[in-house]
């Protein structure tokens, strides 16, 4: 039964090679466009389109079931595609897709130990991307970067030679790295109903921090007559020091980052979290859990649940990135009673500020082995990268009707004529916007009354004003508060080994510190624990990897 | 003689085996990699042997004592309540009389097992929060001082076993009334005239009518001594229980992050089966000495 | 039938006891059905309890307008079927064999330990996508269905409740004539539907549950199976990893409320079909089995 089984096997995979040779060889004389010329074909740029047609594929992390296509469009054949196709003489083809950076890089993986053929461009994130140059099969783009990259981002580039890091190795660039705008950046968002009431001041310092949250605990803010209120929602489930009703602010304020690689004085990468202003910055923590402005179950809240008491009305501050009052505070936005306003994280006593930063490119772009069309590639991102100027085709947005409508010669951003909730920009090859830096904001303008005329500003203008307030504020201050990770490089050997050891050994002792379960004083025994457990050898490793990169 | 009278029995057994041969034993060749340095894109043939490197570094890692002590005992007690908890359910429910309502509690009991535990995390967290979760309320009101459940160690443990025997125990009783329906009514017919009362009935032939099979279900579940439940424990712990909640599956999900490191948690994997099979040998020769019963 | 008092008085605690046990197992379901008829506000703010907040349907409406909800059904439909009938097809006839003690069935032991083995030992994902992709099953319902259509705990259960059967029904069959095929299919599988329901069901509910094979062995949405289709709508972004945040893709992160509908949408199929094989477990005693 097996064996006859096989049998069955071996035929059907007889047959399909034969039919494969068969087209191969009647194909490759036709020119017929297909696609299928890629590969036996050459291809030129005839008035900027190339002809024939070039086909190439990709995989999508962002579009799953849920993404909302124009009506009749499809994930292989949409408005962008036919865009590319027609304007470009590129045909995308997408060979799978998923939702979700786990899912993702399952089958990335999956892909690359059944050695799957990869797509010719693939988003890659940046926990994988040694994984990816190490497997040997993608491009070193090196050359082609030089000979075909716009002008525009080889200036981008040129300017700031370290946005290679992650992707180079022994002076090979391995793909390009995607910039990210550091819109993670910490504002702090603060119940202004509750401080005028109180009459109270928005507090600029941690020391008038203090005595707000005093009040917002002790004082009955919402005025229902128990003492029912916090001062400020804090997370502690994964670290203090995350994303959103994150504690980043407190460590920034004492200008030391836990679980970040810091250029010291001496001119070696040191580690934030085994600093004496750590202590401090804890030391504040207890000293605030202890007197009530914290949540007694923070250990146990994630970002979003941290942030529920601050939706609800239960907590007067919660510090996370501008973007919050969309997400996770939208539907607080809308609700009359509370009124919340943005302002600049407090600066501690030596004037001090800062939060933890988001990588200045966050993941790449990689590039098959033997892909043949990096000329194709970089004309497309010429055409697709931000910012668009006025003669752009995508000045007003991707699609009409899609991500933007024209009413009266202007484009508008949030009609019935726009497709609600789907993202144009995961359609690209690129998985997200390429933007380059140094895009002008519009939130000042706006702010100061100005009417918003260009595409950014209408829709900027469409924002809550909480959150035109908080990417104001966030927009200024980001060159002074961000705080970057020193080191970019991949783990080193001692990293992949220790690291889970050290993190939790950090993370227990940490949060136990602020319950008040250990001493203060408790932070000596880990600086030293962790050295000793590893962490001076991470840290030599740390500082090889830094010279080389100089 | 023999061998054709047995022939058809093979045959029977025979497309299980191809099945398993083909979808078990085929990828299991993989377990190789325990012992390798293995990267994807080299595969099986192509990776370093390191030979027992990767054994080497879970033993002497300083974190494994404390993973493999919490993990056996928050197994243990699953598996031991595990047990008990369905089997005395299906015997109270075996108690009742009006079926309507029988199958009411049965169906109701059995609900929580589908749902995730992403949700019940949620849940878990909000009603057991020492702030103003529902069950602390309720510990309040009774006079006593609100309880820690998810913030210290050893409540922590007790959270975990709990929640999951809440969640699986009335899918589990499901095995056990079927066990029961198939006991012969004659049995008890015949206890009755000898005037027997329903407790008797219960201890003479209801409990041992359905030994055999929660003897089966428990030792399999023995298999899963190492199984702590990582989606549960995932969803519920944070660095201040981590000396008490931190289990094998969370840990080599950390290590993991880091880096895919497939021959580790290979490794690790090779060490939990070998465990569990072991305790799975043991008993069903314990049970075939004592009991002469062969479990399977 | 004599009652004694202390019986009776059990009774009643017995009766008091199971409806509190019930209601434990079910408030968290009202919680999460509030949740689901609740507007989004009310379920960020997390202030809905077991009653709706501003009650709408737009969750479920949500969701089942999703283009792909409807062909994921059905998909889940036809994997549940499929992989139930060939589980127990396989499960029966092994156990079946299983059954017979050693002088019987020589090698008996050898088939079991065979099987319990590959309960326990596992190479983990690569290898078994290696084995899917190189038959050529990927991107089809095969490659859900046949991957795990051995359950081995089934089996060695099946085999117990066989071995319950009285032997004096297996010879008189064997007296008459009848072959194993004959007697597993006449004697056997009649008496034992509460085992054969219980089973299906723990089949059932496995292939319907089951979300992550279809997420790495299915390429194409519309081949789906529910569960993988639900848990890629509430799949969302991972924060925390991804700092390329950009505001269209922040009105997608799925909300409570869909996700609380997805759960009841995802519950349905599985206790409509409950009761139908529930009267084969539980059931009074008297009517006992349709043995003798």
């Amino acid at each position: 039964m097996r064996r006859k089984k096989l049998k069955i096997w071996n035929s059907i995979l007889a047959l399909t090679m034969v039919c494969s040779i068969a087209t191969a060889c009647s194909s490759a004389g036709k020119t017929d466009g297909n696609g299928s010329a890629e590969g036996n074909q050459e291809s030129h740029l005839v008035n900027g389109k190339f002809e024939p047609p070039i086909t190439i594929t990709t995989v999508s992390p962002v579009i799953g079931p849920q993404y909302k296509f124009m009506e009749g469009d499809s994930l292989n054949d949409n408005f962008h595609i036919r865009w590319a196709r027609d304007t470009l003489g590129i045909n995308i083809k997408f060979l799978w897709n998923v939702d979700g950076t786990e899912a993702y890089q399952t089958k990335q993986r999956l892909m690359l130990a059944s050695n799957e053929q990869l797509p010719d461009v693939m988003y890659v994130h940046n926990n994988q991307i040694n994984t990816f140059i190490e497997s040997g099969q993608v491009m070193d783009i090196t050359e082609a970067f030089e000979k075909y990259a716009p002008e525009r981002l080889k200036e981008a580039f040129n300017k700031d030679p370290e946005l290679w890091v992650r992707v180079a190795k022994d002076g090979k660039k391995y793909g390009l790295p995607v910039l990210s705008d550091t819109e993670t950046n910490a504002v702090m968002f603060i119940r202004q109903d509750w401080l005028d009431k109180l009459g109270l001041k928005a507090p600029t310092t941690i020391d008038e921090m203090e005595q707000v949250m005093d009040a917002f605990t002790n004082k009955d803010p919402d005025g229902n007559g128990k003492k029912d209120t916090i001062g400020i929602s804090l997370s502690g489930k994964d670290k203090l020091a995350t994303w959103a009703a994150t504690a980043d602010f407190v460590f920034g304020a004492y200008n030391q980052m836990p679980e970040l690689w810091f250029k010291a004085e001496d001119g070696t990468l040191k580690y934030g979290s085994i600093q004496p202003e750590v202590k401090t910055a804890l030391g504040k923590l207890a000293d605030w859990f202890q007197k009530g402005y914290l949540d007694k179950s923070l250990g146990t809240l994630d970002n979003e649940k941290a942030a529920e008491s601050f939706i609800q009305g239960k907590s007067g501050i919660y510090v996370g990135p501008a973007y919050s009052p969309e997400w996770p505070l939208s539907d607080m936005m809308k609700d009359k009673t509370m009124a919340v306003k943005a302002y600049p994280i407090p600066k501690g006593p030596d004037g001090q500020f800062g939060s933890t930063a988001a990588e200045k490119t966050n993941h790449a772009l990689m590039f098959r082995k033997d892909f043949k069309h990096m000329d194709a590639f970089f004309a497309y991102l010429d055409k697709t990268m931000k910012p668009y100027d006025k003669d752009s085709e995508f000045y007003y947005g991707q699609q009409e009707g899609f991500d933007y409508a024209m009413e009266n010669g202007k484009p508008v951003y949030n009609s019935d004529k726009v497709t609600a909730g789907a993202d144009p920009y995961a359609l690209h090859l690129t998985a997200f916007p390429y933007k380059l830096p140094g895009t002008k904001q519009p939130y000042d303008e706006l702010l100061a009354g100005k009417t918003p005329e260009t595409p950014d500003e209408i829709k900027a203008a469409s924002l809550p004003e909480v959150e035109l307030n908080a990417f104001s504020i966030m927009y200024r201050d980001k060159g002074k508060q961000a705080m970057f990770n020193a080191f970019a490089g991949p783990a080193t050997p001692t990293m992949s080994k220790k690291d889970e050891l050290l993190k939790k050994m950090e993370r227990e002792t940490f949060l136990k510190i602020v319950y008040g379960e250990q001493s203060l004083d408790s932070f000596d025994k880990f600086a030293t624990d962790w050295a000793k457990a590893g962490g001076d050898e991470i840290t030599k490793e740390v500082n090889e990897w830094y010279k080389s990169t100089k | 003689m023999k061998w054709r009278r047995s022939f058809p029995l093979h045959l029977l057994v025979l497309p299980s085996v191809l099945f398993v041969l083909i979808f078990q034993y085929i990828p299991m060749g993989g377990i190789v990699i325990a012992f390798q340095d293995y990267k994807p894109w080299l595969g099986i043939r192509h990776s370093a042997w390191v030979g027992w490197e990767n054994f080497e570094y879970i033993f002497t890692y300083p974190d494994s004592k404390q993973v493999i002590v919490n993990t056996l005992i928050i197994a243990f007690f699953k598996i031991v309540a595990g047990m008990i908890v369905p089997f005395t359910f299906a015997l109270l429910l075996n108690e009742i009389r009006l079926v309507i309502f029988k199958r009411s509690v049965q169906t109701l009991v059995y609900l929580p097992h589908f749902l995730s535990w992403v949700i019940l995390g949620g849940i878990l967290t909000d009603i057991l929060s020492i702030n103003n979760g529902l069950v602390n309320q309720f510990v309040s009101w009774l006079g006593f001082e609100q309880i820690p459940f998810l913030q210290d160690g050893s409540w922590f443990r007790f959270t975990v076993i709990l929640s999951d025997i809440w969640k699986e125990f009335g899918f589990s009783t499901i095995i056990y009334l079927a066990a029961l329906t198939a006991i012969n009514p004659s049995l008890y017919e015949a206890a009755e005239t000898d005037g027997a009362g329903r407790w008797k009935q219960t201890i003479h032939i209801t409990i041992p009518s359905i030994l055999p099979i929660a003897a089966l279900v428990g030792t399999l579940a023995l298999g899963n001594i190492l199984n702590a439940g990582f989606d549960q424990i995932m969803n519920l712990y944070n660095p201040l229980v981590y000396n008490k909640g931190d289990i094998i599956d969370t840990f080599v999900y950390r290590q993991g992050i880091l880096g895919s490191q497939f021959s580790f948690s290979t490794a690790f994997g090779l060490f939990k089966s070998v465990i569990s099979m072991t305790l799975i040998v043991v008993f069903y020769r314990l049970a075939y000495k004592y009991a002469n019963y062969r479990l399977f | 039938m004599r009652r004694s008092f202390s019986y009776r008085v059990f009774s009643v605690a017995n009766h008091l006891f199971l409806v509190l046990i019930s209601l434990l197992c079910i408030l968290p379901l009202l919680h999460i059905l509030a949740v689901s008829l609740s507007s989004k506000a009310a379920a960020t703010a997390n202030i809905v309890k077991f009653w709706p907040v501003e009650l709408t349907f737009d969750a479920y409406r949500l969701t089942i307008e999703n283009s792909f909800f409807i062909g994921s059904l059905w998909n889940s439909i036809e994997r549940t079927v499929l992989g139930t009938l060939i589980s127990m097809v396989l499960c029966i006839t092994a156990a079946y064999a299983l059954s017979k003690e050693n002088r019987v069935f020589p090698g008996r032991t050898f088939y079991s330990w065979f099987f319990i083995f590959t309960m326990l030992f596992s190479a983990g994902l690569i290898p078994s996508y290696l084995v899917v992709t190189n038959l050529g099953i990927k991107n089809t319902i095969w490659a859900l269905v046949l991957p795990g259509a051995v359950s081995v705990y089934n089996m060695v259960l099946m085999l117990n409740f066989f071995r319950g059967i009285p032997k004096d029904l297996e010879e008189a069959a064997f007296m008459d004539g009848a072959g194993h095929f004959v007697t597993l299919w006449k004697v056997y599988l009649p008496l034992s539907m509460p085992s054969v329901a219980t089973l299906s069901l723990f089949s059932m509910v496995g292939n319907w549950n089951a979300w992550f094979d279809g997420l790495i062995y299915l390429n194409n949405a519309q081949d789906y199976p529910l569960a993988t289709l639900l848990q890629q709508l509430t799949a969302g972004i991972d924060m925390s990893t991804s700092s390329a945040v950009n505001a269209d893709a922040l009105k997608n992160i799925a909300q409570r409320t869909v996700k609380a509908a997805q759960i009841f949408l995802s519950m349905i199929p599985i206790l409509i079909v409950y009761p139908f094989l529930q009267r084969y477990f539980v059931q009074g005693m008297t009517l006992g089995s349709v043995k003798e």
